[in-house]
């Protein structure tokens, strides 16, 4: 049985924040294949094993950060949606992410917006298609 | 003691042994050089200038000793028939000009005009006149009424003793006039010369020298050794000594008319040179008529040359004075001056422009300045003027406060110098200058700097509190998401849920404002939302305003703004916390009500924040945009708030800022700012 759910990565170095996201988004299961990871490097490695049609992260972690993750998964993973989802929305900062992420979203989040945002990237944009 | 003693009397008889011993010795020498073959007539007699001039260097108590000296030398020479006059005469004479100078006011160095006229007519006419007095009383009484048949007396042939002592009388008057006007001023202008010494330059060595051969060459051609032709040799003496009286003042004039007089009177007594007479017979009335009027008028023109000097250098010193009087007038720098009573001696102009009284106000002259110091700096300004003369020259450094006349307190920083020991000065003299504006400046950077740290702080706290926000909401939904599908729970559950969501979402609400109002300050204006600004300053000074039973907001619609957002929520955060102070300071915090409107008026958006405190008070209503001024206790205002408010509203946005103040009613402040602004504003806010 081939698996057609859309496979999402959410990155973040709060773990409750990843609990409560997988929580929320129970109600999605039927159409996403949802992982969670903590930091940057797990997030590599996951998307080493298998692949990923979107990517949300956290900006600020320890170890490496979003914006080093999403440089990283841009050159190696071409065709993942990249997302931020991010407490820290200095103007500076946000620049830079633009330059990497293909949406930014700032904490907290209205559910409905993020939901949208991750299903209209995935069919906007099909995976392996989007060149940015 | 008696050491000093001895050294004291020492000193004194050395002083009378050399009185004795230079009258002796000019005796001495005028009776054998400058005097007639027959003896008696002498062309130049300097006993007299001589006694005059040292009475007047040393004292009366040398007569004694010059009486003796010249005594001694009539002795010597065998001329005991001239002791009265040459003696007695002398010294009398001399003792009278002492006196007589001493009633005018005369200054030995001769540098004034009244000092030389002075000194011509004594010896011309009040001091001869006692020797010529004894002379004729002598000759007559020798040659007439006392007349000795044995004693060899000079009775001429054809001449009564009368006769011949009014003869004797007028040559005595004037040798005695040509010598005490050669001798006197020569001793007295080179004895100050000797005790001040006189530096010369090597150019002034060069010219004198010049001036030395000139004289040499003239006194040669007088001599007779270089023929110079068909001239009168008396007028070739004429140049050098206007030469000397114009260039080398009453010093070098005096030593050259004496040198030149004396040897012309040599040549005259020995029947040579210009004034010779026909041999065996000297008449020297030309000779002592050319002595007295050419040595008056050079020594006239030598105190005319060296007065005009002095009144030039007068002049350039007063000069100098009245420009640096004026600089110390016009700066603005208070200079003062406090002796060791701590009470001002001077003050300049400025201490009225920074003060707002004059410093001879009867309150600062006689309650001295230390009534005008603020309480707490009194230590530091004893420690600023505590000066003794032996530390003359140190310097002290600080800041005081002092009083203005209105009451408030200006900040003045302060250098003090030690001038005790200055004997035109005699104080501290302090300079201050007012530091109101640097303070201002300093505060300011202060407030912007610590503006700016809350906001960064603000920022990265925002951050940290939106990742819980976040998870506690999902985790909320996901809870009424599954409480809303099963049943039989309790109906209390889903409204706890949906209570906990608003929390979460007003906690968001706060912290999103929190994040506005601590925007990072850009140093470009940008449009902004003035609206939105006065939401979220209102939203951040909830705790400030928990006390106000009121606020409403009355916004309408504003087109954007070019400004610094995060000061003009600054703004905004000063006058509602100012307008929730007054309520409360008026008690009517159970009625009180705070009032935000904003509205456009034309090219202006105006923003009113209007409260039902207490009104201000007139008095303090000059004062309230100025710096540190407060009526707020310590610790709950800087006095900074509104000058703040005026600063950035009409400094840094071409705005105004107005109120309007009721008794009874309350204060509205009422922020004005152009929307869009003028080229030419927006230079002037560059600049």
């Amino acid at each position: 049985v081939t698996d057609q759910r859309r496979r999402v990565l959410f990155v973040d170095d709060e773990p409750h924040l990843l609990a409560a996201l997988r929580r929320l988004l129970l109600t999605e299961k039927h159409r996403w294949d949802m992982s969670f990871v903590v930091g940057g490097e797990a997030a590599l490695e996951a998307m080493e094993q298998s692949h990923y049609d979107v990517v949300v992260t956290d900006m600020r972690m320890p170890g490496m950060d979003g914006t080093t993750l999403l440089r990283e998964v841009h050159q190696r993973f071409p065709e993942t949606y990249r997302m931020v989802l991010s407490g820290y929305a200095a103007a500076g900062a946000t620049h830079t992410v633009m330059n990497v992420a293909q949406r930014f979203l700032a904490k907290p989040c209205d559910p409905s917006e993020l939901i949208e945002a991750i299903e209209n990237g995935n069919t906007e944009l099909p995976a392996g298609t989007q060149e940015v | 003691m008696r050491r000093l003693l001895r050294q004291r009397a020492m000193r004194a008889i050395a002083v009378q042994l050399f009185a004795a011993a230079i009258s002796f010795t000019v005796g001495y020498l005028t009776l054998v050089f400058l005097t007639g073959p027959d003896g008696l007539i002498m062309p130049m007699w300097s006993g007299s200038g001589l006694a005059l001039a040292l009475m007047w260097l040393g004292g009366m108590r040398l007569a004694p000793s010059i009486v003796v000296g010249l005594l001694l030398s009539t002795a010597v020479t065998g001329r005991l028939m001239l002791a009265p006059s040459v003696g007695v005469g002398s010294v009398l004479e001399g003792i009278v000009g002492v006196y007589l100078l001493r009633r005018v006011g005369f200054q030995v160095s001769l540098q004034r005009i009244r000092d030389a006229l002075s000194l011509l007519f004594l010896v011309t006419t009040a001091g001869p006149l006692v020797t010529a007095t004894i002379t004729f009383t002598s000759a007559y009484l020798f040659n007439g009424p006392l007349a000795q048949p044995s004693v060899q007396t000079y009775l001429p042939a054809g001449m009564t003793p009368f006769t011949f002592a009014l003869h004797a009388a007028r040559l005595t008057w004037i040798g005695d006039a040509v010598g005490t006007l050669l001798i006197a001023p020569t001793v007295l202008v080179w004895a100050g010369v000797v005790r001040n010494g006189v530096g010369m330059s090597g150019k002034r060595l060069a010219e004198a020298s010049v001036l030395g051969a000139f004289m040499g060459l003239s006194a040669l051609m007088t001599f007779g050794i270089i023929d110079p032709g068909p001239v009168e040799e008396e007028f070739l003496v004429f140049p050098a000594l206007f030469w000397a009286a114009l260039r080398f003042g009453p010093a070098g004039t005096t030593l050259l008319t004496l040198l030149s007089n004396t040897v012309l009177i040599w040549l005259t007594v020995h029947f040579a040179g210009p004034f010779a007479g026909p041999p065996g017979e000297l008449e020297p009335a030309r000779m002592q008529t050319f002595a007295i009027i050419s040595a008056a008028s050079v020594f006239l023109m030598a105190t005319t040359a060296k007065e005009r000097e002095h009144a030039s250098q007068e002049a350039g010193r007063l000069r100098a004075e009245t420009r640096f009087g004026k600089l110390i007038q016009h700066i603005s720098d208070v200079v003062l001056v406090v002796n060791r009573n701590h009470r001002l001696t001077y003050s300049n102009p400025a201490f009225e422009s920074v003060l707002g009284y004059a410093a001879t106000a009867t309150h600062v002259r006689d309650g001295a300045l230390l009534d005008l110091i603020q309480p707490n700096d009194v230590g530091q300004f004893e420690a600023l003027v505590d000066a003794d003369a032996r530390r003359t020259g140190e310097v002290r450094k600080g800041v005081l406060r002092l009083q203005h006349r209105d009451g408030h307190w200006v900040p003045l920083e302060v250098v003090a110098v030690n001038r005790v020991g200055d004997p035109e000065i005699r104080g501290v003299v302090m300079n201050m200058r007012d530091i109101t504006e640097r303070e201002r400046a300093e505060m300011e950077l202060r407030q912007a700097q610590k503006l700016e740290s809350v906001g960064r702080l603000a920022a990265g706290i925002a951050h940290e509190i939106n990742t819980p926000i976040q998870f506690v909401g999902d985790n909320l939904r996901f809870l009424k998401n599954v409480t809303a599908d099963s049943s039989g729970l309790d109906s209390e559950v889903p409204m706890a849920i949906d209570e906990s969501l608003e929390g979460v979402q007003r906690v968001a609400s706060i912290v999103r404002a929190l994040k506005e109002f601590a925007h990072p300050p850009a140093r470009e204006q940008a449009a902004a939302d003035l609206n939105q600004a006065l939401l979220s300053t209102l939203t951040v000074a909830r705790s400030e305003l928990r006390a106000i039973r009121e606020i409403v907001t009355d916004l309408h619609d504003l087109p954007p703004v070019r400004c610094h957002l995060s000061d003009l929520n600054q703004v905004f955060l000063n006058l509602l916390i100012n307008a929730a102070h007054a309520i409360i300071d008026a008690g009517r915090a159970n009625e009180g009500l705070i009032r935000v409107s904003s509205q456009r008026d034309g090219n202006c958006v105006e923003i009113r924040i209007q409260d039902n405190g207490c009104e201000i008070a007139e008095d303090v209503q000059a004062h309230i945009f100025d710096p540190f001024f407060t009526t707020k206790e310590i610790g709950r205002g800087t006095g900074q708030g509104l000058a703040l408010a005026r600063a950035i509203v009409v400094d840094t946005h071409a705005g105004t800022l107005d109120y309007t103040t009721r008794v009874g009613r309350g204060t509205t402040f009422i922020v004005r700012l152009p929307i869009d602004r003028s080229a030419h504003v927006e230079r002037r806010l560059a600049a």
